[in-house]
């Protein structure tokens, strides 16, 4: 070593044995001391940090819960009873009663039961036919890739809801036909977004890393693009249950939907429109649910896009 | 014996046809190679982005299909096997990546990365599994514990280790380094390449080392071959390379290398090669190398030069030498 | 050629960096990217800044700037241009400074320049938005600087979308972009790092020539010792948010008193050498920056590490004018260390 060049400034004296070299269990480990956090818990830790996200999903579990509780409590929904027809909302009736003398606060619970049944089961068959059909296209790539977004692209060229009227008209109304009709019409944009993640996914190297291992193709789709599409699908799912929602409401207004005494948020609408004049009320109710619902999914799947998107990880 | 034999290996891409240009056309990757890795090298494969190193890479260990030419490993022509009858070789050939960040999958644990070949090739269950991950995790350098977490929690470096364990599980025989260090710090690069050259030692592995960093390929590799737009222009022993370069695009290669002393630097004779590298689509005929080589001539339009034997060991594709 | 020995005259430095501290704020803290870092730069001198990820150096750079992301902070500090303090100007008087005296170029010349836009209309836009010219003037020092970074048929390529340019000439026209208002400095981050080796050559024999042809006067940011020995006067080896060693290009490669340099210098191999001999890494890993060591650093990795680097952190220790050390083994009554290297590759 060359030698040390003297220079004018001092520097604090030191006692000879702080120069004694450090023991190496003294030094610091040097491991990595990340936090241990999964991708779902630093998810759930930025939408913990989305008031409005955060709401909406209290009202949503709020929802379900008294659609599921309150008709076990209060289970006559369909007795008519002309002494109480037409009642405005008092102690007794808290949302009022419909022109047959029904209390619309316990009709609104039964009507979400089918309304977010309706919605749940249409958009997780949403999910399985998009998964398979844009998984499917988007891991085979090439031609048939190629004519299955043609297809696609076909469906697309017609408005869905005259899918969902053709289907009900074919079928008939009741629960399952319109499961059934919105889950055929409404996979559309779940298949593509799982097509184009997967196509995204699909080059990089940890893919290669299975291939190289020998693993097959459905250990490779399902094991590792599609666990690493969850977020994405979970946010198109979350979106797809207001449309649902609407759809099946908007169905049931026109006639097509749940059949009476049974009711939807749709059909509580629907009838009640031609006693809009004399009581509102029986119209603002079920509009109201519907409102709040929709509302609250779509904040919640905004908060999802953003608490799930790797991006915006840091 | 080889490990290794490539012969007249190429692999053409097909490319969107233009709408109204008729033929189709194909870039092409990598054209014409020939070469061999004996048993218990490390053979550098170099050259700039596009020159087809990857490629070559990713047909051997059959990623992609070559479209001519043979590959044969330990003596079995491998390059027109299905992938189900590839499955065995599967566990002799692996493979370690470039990016320390996309070649993990960031939703399955270190433990679940590593023992997914033994899964795949049902060489352990329960126990026994779970005592192999920890072992190699350990050689890596890893401690057990760090099985259960994801790979988010490591540095580029650990997770560059993961890469390793993950290709080290099933005991190849043959490995495919991709550019293995050439996303990692300085100082965790030479941990990685000690730790590699440490394994061939004890495990009597063969490496083809890919790498645009000739003096860490120039450090770790037996033979270096240097490629340019999808063919090799130049092989030799890493010192004769080095030492006694032929080719002008070696030269010039060489010579860009940045060393790191500032009176070697000020000293040293730079070869700076105008121009960059032509598309691979439409390659010039003649010597591929020529538009941008300081020495051409006439008639290096002619045709491509073949490999040819200059000196012992030392082959060299140039019509000047 | 001549910056870095005569440093002690405050009038020569155009840039001056006292006691900076940056910090990110994350979700699990404060994340002190840059702690504490004092340097300078010469008028005409190219100044090297080494660093690995993570080390603080681009963060640094950033912070000159004013170009820190949302979460990032000058939490204390002086930043000087020529005499005039940067660090609590206005947004609006800083994007003037951006431009007309530092001219910033990056990693990545793919993604900094418009899809959308020709070469031609940016560079022009650029200089219009910094001088009071018309167009044509505009268009014509846009020609001129476009052939000053050595792009063939200036006036053709004018017209040209960024994707018709390859790699190396998109960072030509990144330096061009740069370089259009005569700034004073230019701080280039990594500029090469995305680029081939020989293309790498191409843009540091530029940078070189423009330094010697304009005076500008050059930060490089690089991780990459061997671009460092060629190009640059002085140099600052950074770790973890610190300076470790600063001092001139031959004092870092020929007489480094930092065992992290040491470090470095020994991981990477040396062409040159014929025997092939095992690399000697620097063991373990970079500290976490949010859980920082107490002492030295770099006392967790180093292998001379003593009792003092785990309690305290080293002050600059001088060595020499103009070189100077974060590390206690340059105390005068620090014991010798016998097995230091005093020369790269050695």
């Amino acid at each position: 070593m060359t030698p040390r060049t003297e220079t004018a400034r001092s520097y604090e004296s030191i006692p000879p044995a702080l120069f004694e070299p450090a023991a190496p269990e003294e030094r610091a480990s040097d491991e990595a001391v990340r936090p241990n956090v999964t991708y779902w818990q630093d998810a759930w830790r930025r939408l913990k940090g989305n008031t409005p996200a955060m709401l909406s999903l209290v009202s949503i579990v709020v929802i379900v819960a008294c659609a599921v509780v309150i008709p076990i409590i209060k289970p006559d929904y369909f007795s008519n009873d002309f002494e109480v027809a037409n009642r405005w909302p008092d102690a007794a009736f808290w949302f009022g009663t419909d022109n047959f003398g029904r209390d619309i606060f316990t009709r609104i619970w039964f009507g979400a039961r089918y309304s977010l049944i309706i919605a749940f089961a249409a958009s997780f068959l949403n999910l399985v036919i998009g998964i398979i059909y844009g998984g499917v296209s988007g891991f085979a790539g090439g031609k048939a890739d190629l004519v299955m977004m043609r297809i696609i692209d076909v469906i697309y060229s017609v408005p869905q809801t005259i899918y969902v009227i053709l289907f009900m008209v074919l079928m008939g109304p009741g629960l399952h036909s319109i499961i059934f009709a919105l889950a055929v019409s409404y996979w559309l944009p779940m298949a593509r977004i799982v097509r184009g993640e997967i196509l995204q996914l699909k080059g990089q190297e940890f893919i290669l890393a299975a291939r190289v291992l020998g693993a097959s193709n459905a250990r490779i789709l399902f094991r590792h693009l599609i666990p690493n599409c969850l977020g994405q699908i979970i946010v198109t799912m979350t979106l797809s249950i207001p449309s649902a929602i609407f759809t099946e409401a908007f169905l049931s207004f026109i006639g097509l939907g749940i059949p009476v005494p049974r009711a939807s948020w749709g059909t509580l609408a629907s009838e009640s429109i031609s006693y809009m004049r004399i009581a509102p009320y029986q119209l603002l109710f079920p509009s109201l649910a519907i409102c709040l619902t929709i509302l609250a999914f779509n904040i919640l799947g905004d908060g999802l896009r953003d608490a799930l998107d790797p991006k915006m990880r840091s | 014996m080889h490990s290794i034999e490539v012969s007249g290996l190429k692999k053409y891409f097909p490319v969107r046809k233009r709408l109204f240009s008729g033929k189709a056309q194909h870039v092409k990757a990598v054209d014409g190679v020939d070469f061999a890795v004996e048993r218990g090298e490390t053979f550098g494969l170099v050259g700039e982005s596009g020159c087809g190193k990857t490629t070559v890479g990713r047909v051997i260990v059959r990623l992609y299909n070559p479209t001519e030419g043979r590959v044969s490993f330990e003596g079995t022509d491998i390059s027109s096997l299905t992938q189900r009858e590839l499955l065995p070789y599967r566990k002799r050939m692996q493979m370690i990546f470039q990016d320390p960040f996309s070649s993990l999958d960031s939703r399955m644990t270190v433990g679940d990365i590593v023992g997914e070949a033994i899964d795949i090739h049902g060489l352990a269950s329960g126990r026994e599994r779970t005592d192999r991950i920890l072992a190699i995790l350990d050689r890596v350098g890893l401690s057990k514990w760090h099985a259960s977490r994801y790979p988010h929690e490591f540095s580029g470096g650990q997770r560059q280790r993961i890469g390793i364990a993950r290709a080290l599980v099933v005991e190849p025989s043959f490995i495919v380094c991709d550019e293995p260090i050439s996303a990692l710090d300085v100082s965790i690069q030479a941990q990685i390449i000690n730790m590699l050259e440490e394994f061939q030692e004890n495990m009597g592995l063969t490496y083809l080392f890919i790498a645009h960093d000739l003096s860490m390929v120039k450090h770790i590799s037996t033979r270096i071959g240097v490629m340019y737009l999808g063919g090799l222009v130049e092989t030799a022993g890493s010192d004769e390379l080095y030492k006694n370069p032929l080719h002008p695009y070696t030269q010039s290669l060489l010579s860009a290398i940045p060393i790191p002393d500032p009176d070697e630097a000020v000293r040293s004779r730079r070869i700076i090669l105008e121009g960059e590298i032509p598309s691979p689509i439409d390659t010039p005929p003649g010597c591929k190398f020529r538009t941008r080589c300081p020495m051409a001539g006439s008639e290096c339009g002619d045709e491509n030069p073949a490999l040819r034997e200059a000196a012992p060991g030392h082959y060299v594709a140039c019509r000047l030498i | 050629m001549n910056g870095g020995t005569e440093s002690a005259q405050g009038a020569k430095k155009l840039l001056d960096i006292q006691n900076l501290h940056t910090s990110f704020f994350t979700h699990f803290g404060e994340v002190k990217a840059v702690d504490d870092v004092s340097l300078y730069l010469d008028r005409g001198e190219t100044l090297g800044i080494v660093g690995e990820s993570g080390s603080g150096k681009s963060v640094t750079m950033l912070s000159v700037m004013g170009l820190l992301s949302e979460n990032g902070r000058v939490v204390s500090g002086s930043v000087t241009l020529s005499g005039r303090e940067l660090s609590n100007l206005p947004e609006r008087e800083m994007e003037s400074v951006r431009g007309n005296e530092i001219g910033m170029i990056f990693q990545d010349p793919m993604t900094s320049l418009d899809p959308v836009f020709t070469i031609g209309h940016q560079i022009t836009e650029t200089i219009m938005k910094h001088k009071s010219v018309s167009r044509e003037e505009a268009k014509a020092r846009a020609i001129e600087i476009l052939s000053s970074v050595m792009i063939p048929s200036p006036s053709r390529r004018m017209g040209q979308y960024p994707h018709e340019f390859s790699g190396g000439m998109r960072q030509r026209v990144m330096i061009a972009i740069a370089l259009c208002c005569d700034p004073d400095i230019l701080i280039a981050d990594e500029p090469t790092t995305a680029l081939d080796v020989t293309i790498q050559a191409q843009i540091l024999d530029l940078m070189k020539d423009l330094n010697k042809r304009t005076g500008t006067s050059i930060i490089l940011i690089t991780h990459d010792l061997g671009v460092v020995a060629g190009i640059c006067d002085r140099v600052n080896v950074m770790y973890a948010g610190h300076i470790a060693e600063s001092g001139t290009v031959r004092d870092i490669f020929h007489m480094p008193r930092h065992p992290y340099t040491w470090g470095l210098l020994k991981s990477v191999p040396n062409p040159k050498r014929i025997v092939k001999e095992r690399l000697v890494p620097i063991k373990g890993q970079p500290p976490d920056l949010l859980k920082p060591p107490a002492g030295c650093a770099f006392a967790p990795r180093c292998e001379y590490a003593m009792k003092i680097c785990l309690a305290k952190r080293p002050p600059a220790f001088d060595i020499a004018e103009g070189h100077a050390a974060s590390c206690y083994l340059n105390h005068p009554d620090a014991p010798r260390v016998p097995d230091a290297p005093v020369r790269a590759g050695v």
